[in-house]
């Protein structure tokens, strides 16, 4: 659905995006990760033709970003949550919503409809009447999504859709990009948020100006850590920990009471550590199981970028 | 040139302009206080010195050029709030992302100050008419207005110096950050045309059907040049690199 090849893009002597490539798939939902001025704003204007591309090529379900003509019909199928929202403040929310329906040729009821059914499933109708300016953050970020919604895209690039919201909103439109996902519509999402990515993400992109590693967050956060298995000892002695150790060679850590044993499948590796434990005399508390998170990984590929 | 787009966008702005107060102020007070207050100030002349009306037909003329200089400025509140609303508000970006193309966005912002701003000034004007008409017909046996002069005035200059006042204000608007300043340097469309309006008053030259007609053929050249500087300032890239 979105093909990207060495897609760059400067402003003047600054190089904001360097050689993306990457392709996104019909149905799935891929998320941009990056710090502030990592450049994932530049690359959601170049993918939805607002700025130029300085060098490389894009495609958008199979037309060229870089062809006025094809830029038309891209256009049409494609959504666009832009980093601020830019709603008429002035303007009622349906108001907002009618508007933008018009640009697509959307028939008067065919535009009524849709109003009422965003409006309505995004907990927006009873205020549709009310000036857009008058709403909260997040019922704004929502009326916005709707906006990009308007037209049935099938292509839709959220810049930052939960920056700013309290925790319930961004829930709501987390939930909301899921709901999307599962009428098969393909979601490129900006966020430097990574419990978000990895929650609502098939996979994704770490970028710093240049794309440092792309996969599903799974993937991607097994690449700096594993699993670990953490064993909570009521009295911990030199003797458990010994057995422990015999049990998983090289793989094992101690802090405080809780031993951290670093694990490939825990299901198939946790009995024999338990016994272990149990059998040098450990009285067990608490078994958890830690994965490795989203963040190491991101972490390390963003710092070993400076 | 899509022009059902650009409307969208005029009726759109005309939906936020029903909503301020500064806006709808300009429109509706100021024609009628300058329709009623010239004929006001006539009679005044009038009943000061009371030479017959036929002797004031030519300063009539003066106070019809008030209307072209009307037509350019009221747009400086208009206009300036239509484009810098749209900054603000930084509802360009998400527009920018639909079908809409730039022509059809600067057409519509065009129109949407364009058309209130003159439908204001012809208000004004007819209101000024009939006043004339009322206070002088009697003594001159015949009804001065409409006439010839009128129609070269109000239908042919009045409109060329609108779209100047519009698109030179939208200009301005372009590249400037807040309204207020947007109306401080968008004002100065004033200044050419009271010096038209000065060099007539001082004798140099007459405000006639010739003179109005020269001045049109000016204004004509002047508003294509500012259109083609605004369609190149107004570029989706140069939009979004400069204002979001
Ligand atoms: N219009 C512009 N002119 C000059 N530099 C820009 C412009 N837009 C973005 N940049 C620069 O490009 C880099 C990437 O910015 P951006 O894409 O907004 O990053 P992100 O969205 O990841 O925070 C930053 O260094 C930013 O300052
Ligand atoms: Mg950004």
């Amino acid at each position: 659905m979105i093909d990207a090849e060495n897609l760059t893009r400067k402003f003047g002597e600054l190089t904001a995006v360097d050689d993306l490539t990457f392709h996104v798939e019909e149905g799935e939902v891929f998320g941009f990760l990056g710090p502030n001025g990592a450049g994932k704003t530049t690359t959601i204007r170049m993918l939805t033709g607002l700025i130029s591309k300085t060098s490389g090529k894009a495609q958008i379900g199979g037309y060229d970003i870089g062809n006025s003509e094809d830029m038309q019909k891209i256009r049409r199928m494609i959504g666009v949550l832009p980093e601020n929202v830019g709603l008429y403040e002035n303007l009622s929310a349906y108001q907002n919503l009618d508007y933008y329906g018009r640009f697509y040729k959307i028939s008067a009821e065919h535009r009524h409809e849709r109003i009422e059914y965003f409006l309505n499933l995004l907990g927006l109708w009873d205020q549709r009447n009310l000036r857009a300016g008058k709403f909260s953050k997040g019922m704004k970020q929502k009326l916005a999504i709707a906006r990009a919604l308007i037209h049935d895209p099938q292509i839709l690039f959220l810049d930052e859709p939960t920056a700013n919201l309290d925790p319930e909103a961004s829930k709501t439109v987390r939930d909301f990009i899921l709901e999307l996902k599962s009428e098969n519509r393909t979601i490129f999402l900006n966020t430097h948020l990574l419990d978000e990515a990895t929650r609502i993400c098939d996979r994704v992109g770490i970028m710093k100006t240049k794309l440092l590693a792309i996969d599903t967050p799974k993937n991607l956060s097994k690449t700096v850590s594993s699993t670990k298995t953490v064993i909570q000892i009521e009295k911990i002695n030199y003797k458990i920990i010994e057995a422990v150790k015999k049990a998983k060679p090289g793989k094992v850590e101690v802090n405080g009471n809780k031993i951290i044993v670093e694990v490939v499948d825990a299901v198939e590796e946790n009995p024999d550590i338990l016994e272990a434990a149990f059998t040098a005399g450990g009285r067990i508390q608490l078994v958890t199981e830690v994965n490795p998170t989203l963040e190491e990984a991101y972490l390390k590929y963003v710092r070993s970028s400076d | 040139m899509d022009f059902e787009n650009s409307w969208n966008v005029v009726s759109k702005d005309f939906a936020i302009f029903r909503n301020k107060k500064s806006i709808l102020y300009t429109l509706t007070i100021l024609p009628f206080a300058v329709g009623i207050g010239f004929t006001v100030i006539l009679s005044l002349i009038h009943n000061a010195s009371p030479s017959p009306y036929s002797t004031y037909i030519p300063a009539f003329n003066g106070f019809l050029f008030w209307f072209i200089i009307l037509a350019a400025i009221i747009p400086t509140a208009v206009a300036s709030y239509s484009v810098m609303g749209e900054k603000v508000e930084k509802t360009l970006e998400p527009l920018l992302a639909t079908p809409l193309s730039d022509g059809e966005i600067i057409l519509g912002k065009i129109l949407s100050s364009f058309i209130p701003c003159i439908v204001a000034t012809y208000l004004g004007a007819v209101i000024f008419m009939i006043g004339i008409d009322i206070i002088t017909s009697q003594q001159l046996g015949y009804i001065l207005y409409p006439n010839w002069t009128a129609a070269v005035f109000l239908l042919l200059a009045t409109p060329l110096a609108c779209l100047f006042g519009t698109e030179f204000n939208t200009l301005i608007s372009v590249r400037v950050s807040d309204v207020r300043t947007a109306q401080s340097y968008g004002g100065a469309v004033y200044f050419p045309l009271l010096i038209v309006f000065i060099l007539g008053e001082a004798g140099y030259i007459t405000l006639d059907i010739k003179t109005i007609l020269i001045f049109s053929v000016i204004l004509v050249v002047v508003d294509i040049i500012i259109f083609y500087i605004n369609k190149s300032l107004f570029q989706r890239e140069e939009i979004i690199t400069r204002f979001s």
